[in-house]
């Protein structure tokens, strides 16, 4: 096969200022084909890979690195493919905006649910892959050799009858103008030298110098600093504030209200800006939940555990009627509380607005999502609007779904055209606006026949529903079935137990604090009763448990 | 002004003698290499060096610290020769997120000074750095790796 010259390539006039030299994609040279080019000038052989006249190869992730290795996993898949050196190897995220400009051509950004690798590792491998056969084209084409007599390993692309060599960056800026290949073969695993391999992450040394650049380290020129408060209790608004109070106090510049529920104050630092909020008279319409408490919480979920209505998970048998018959009744409420995601990393987003632009700094699980709220926040059409993902001191899932930090960002900003504006939530802030993961109780009844074996089991959960909040549109006829994770018939979420006559269900009870996505989901709390019930069965049975479970 | 003997460097800094130290590094000197985690001494992420003892520099005021010979983890390293506690955190990839490892490093580095060859009931006793990514293990091995080498 040949590789033919580009013909079309769509050319992208994009500026970017993304610290640590992010991408300038497609600036139109003023001779020959259009090529996509990284900002240092060095050409891109697919969207994936940049590769610079040193030989460095520039491995472009899409997913976010928050320490769970995605990065270093990523760049593994695509060096495997390209058949590059991997102490060349480096990596650059590229940026939503310039993605929805290409068609999505990175693929989702989102990162979570452990899917960065599983869900992208075909078409990064393929990217990879394309790269290579590019550029060994290239390499054919300069020595004026059938392609299918060369091959390349450790970025040194070599002509096998004549024992030619030519490395990767002397051949990168002509396969960059070469039209990429259609289909091409992926490697068989067994025969990978870097991809599935413990190698050292790319990323370790600055985080023990003090070098990495995490959201909350960003500096821009004139930037400024913010320090926000919402309301205590969520579904509450500002009433009042009085500005007058601290707009004298040491390098405060303004005090703003963002949306209606929140107030900054911007000054020169952040200590300065905290210090002037902390000082600020606020008034708040603490709305329909001032009164709720942790004990009206638990007292909905109390009610909820006993009802006549919930949503089935799982059901076989006749669960009931097995408990009514029982020789020996088991039981056991449990209780599983609101948890912070507490990202070591409090909440923070810089941005800069002016009515042309808006840019947004930040650390995000999803560049992408961090890019649909500067666009609400901002008002501007994606072509006015750009994000750039910084390292994250933590994820959790807290930075996925949510990007509450990234809208207040954008919003003071606003009231202050032109100027970088930095937004960081005290550890206090961080705490009370989370989005928790869901706050459930739930009663076990257990039948033992006369043998002490598990005749019959009702598992009620009673509490919060993460999808009725974030995801509605997930719903099935209003049940969650994400409540069931660990509990369902089938699937990925199987439950690991037979019995013989079983009811799983959930009566949804939905406390007005926002819940969300966090680390393993409803496994956790799942797993915690339906283990320890088990165990209690077990001990009721007079059985050790941990064979009883085995069996 | 407040001077500070920071890495080595003296320098003046124009802040409120109340300031937490953390802050007039981070905000005034530039260093960013000390992260803010919980303001109230309790997770350790802006632990520096007070005349080589761990001090958790977002409680104390940078007046306190004027003229005592502060330590960032900037300046750990011997110029490009890694500290030996940087060196072993490399070694073992202690590090995820990262965020609480400079942190976690700079109080490793005090306790070797006054224990060489730290127990693991002098490790729980005094290494008491919160990290959310839940590294403590490679913490562990990290400390008994850099107390040998």
């Amino acid at each position: 096969m040949t590789i033919m010259p580009k013909m079309n390539r769509r050319s992208f006039i994009i500026s970017t200022a993304a610290i640590g030299g992010g991408l300038a994609l497609g600036l139109r040279l003023p001779f020959g084909p259009e090529v996509v080019r990284a900002a240092d000038g060095s050409p891109e052989i697919t969207a994936w890979v940049v590769i610079r006249p040193d030989d460095t190869v520039v491995v472009r992730i899409a997913r976010s690195e928050m320490g769970q290795g995605t990065l270093t996993g990523l760049a593994q898949l695509v060096a495997e493919e390209l058949e590059c050196n991997w102490s060349k190897v480096t990596t650059e995220y590229p940026t939503p905006g310039q993605s929805v400009a290409r068609k999505r051509i990175w693929g989702d950004f989102s990162t979570g649910g452990s899917r960065g690798i599983r869900e992208s590792h075909d078409y990064v491998r393929k990217g990879g892959a394309t790269a290579r056969e590019m550029l060994i084209q290239a390499a054919a084409n300069e020595w004026k050799v059938p392609a299918s007599e060369c091959s390349a390993a450790n970025s040194v692309i070599t002509h096998k009858p004549s024992g030619r060599t030519i490395t990767y960056g002397k051949v990168a800026e002509a396969a960059s103008r070469l039209e990429p290949p259609k289909d091409v073969k992926l490697k068989d695993p067994k025969d990978w030298k870097i991809a599935g391999k413990p190698l050292a992450r790319l990323d370790t040394l600055d985080k023990l110098t003090g070098k990495q650049v995490y959201g909350f380290d960003l500096k821009l020129p004139g930037m400024l600093n913010a320090a926000i408060k919402d309301c205590p209790v969520f579904g509450g608004k500002i009433k009042s504030f009085d500005a007058a109070k601290v707009t004298g106090m040491k390098g405060v510049k303004k005090v703003v209200q963002v949306g209606d529920s929140a107030v900054a104050v911007v000054a020169d630092t952040w200590w300065h800006a905290k210090k002037a909020l902390d000082a600020l008279p606020i008034v708040w319409d603490e709305g329909p939940n001032a009164r709720a408490s942790s004990a009206t919480i638990a007292a909905m979920l109390k009610e909820g555990l006993d009802a006549p209505q919930a949503f089935v998970g799982n059901q076989n048998g006749d669960a009931k009627a097995a408990i009514a018959g029982a020789a020996k009744k088991i039981e056991a409420v449990y209780s599983y509380p609101f948890q912070n995601h507490a990202c070591m990393e409090p909440m923070n987003a810089t941005a800069r607005y002016t009515p042309e632009r808006c840019e947004v700094w930040c650390p995000t699980q999803n560049g992408e999502a961090a890019f649909a709220a500067t666009l609400a926040a901002s008002g501007l059409p994606a072509d006015k609007c750009e994000v750039y993902k910084i390292h994250l001191g933590g994820g959790f899932g807290r930075r996925g779904a949510f990007h509450d930090y990234v809208t207040q960002a954008v919003l003071i900003a606003k009231q202050m055209p032109g100027t970088p504006v930095k937004l960081l939530w005290s550890r206090e802030e961080d705490m009370a606006h989370g989005h928790y993961h869901p706050i459930t109780q739930c009663k076990l009844t257990g039948a033992l026949d006369a043998d002490n074996n598990l005749a019959g089991l009702h598992m009620r959960i009673s509490g919060q529903s993460i999808l009725t909040v974030v995801r509605p549109q997930a719903l099935q006829d209003g049940r969650d079935p994400a409540t069931f994770q660990g509990l369902s018939p089938k699937g990925e979420f199987a439950l690991g137990y037979t019995v013989p006559s079983l009811l799983i269900d959930h009566a949804m009870r939905n406390p007005h604090v926002p819940p969300g996505f966090w680390r393993g989901v409803n496994i956790n709390q799942n797993a915690i009763y339906l283990e320890c019930f088990m165990d209690e069965l077990a001990q009721a049975a007079g059985q050790d448990a941990l064979e009883s479970g085995a069996s | 002004m407040i001077e500070l003997n920071i890495n080595g460097r003296s320098l003046k800094v124009d802040v409120e003698p109340d300031t937490p130290l953390l802050w007039a590094i981070r905000e005034q000197v530039g260093l960013t290499g000390t992260k803010y985690g919980c303001g109230v001494a309790q997770c350790g992420s802006c632990t520096v060096h007070i005349d080589g003892a761990a001090v958790r520099s977002c409680v104390m005021p940078v007046n306190a610290a004027a003229g005592k010979k502060i330590t960032t983890i900037e300046g750990l390293a011997s110029g490009s020769v890694l500290h030996k506690v940087q060196k072993a955190w490399l070694d073992h990839e202690v590090a995820q997120c990262g965020y609480c490892q400079t942190g976690m490093i700079m109080a490793v580095a005090a306790l070797l000074k006054e224990k060489p060859r730290p127990t693991d009931a002098d490790i729980d006793a005094t290494i008491t750095n919160i990290c959310r990514c839940g590294t403590f293990q490679q913490v562990r091995e990290a400390i008994h790796a850099a107390a040998k080498a």
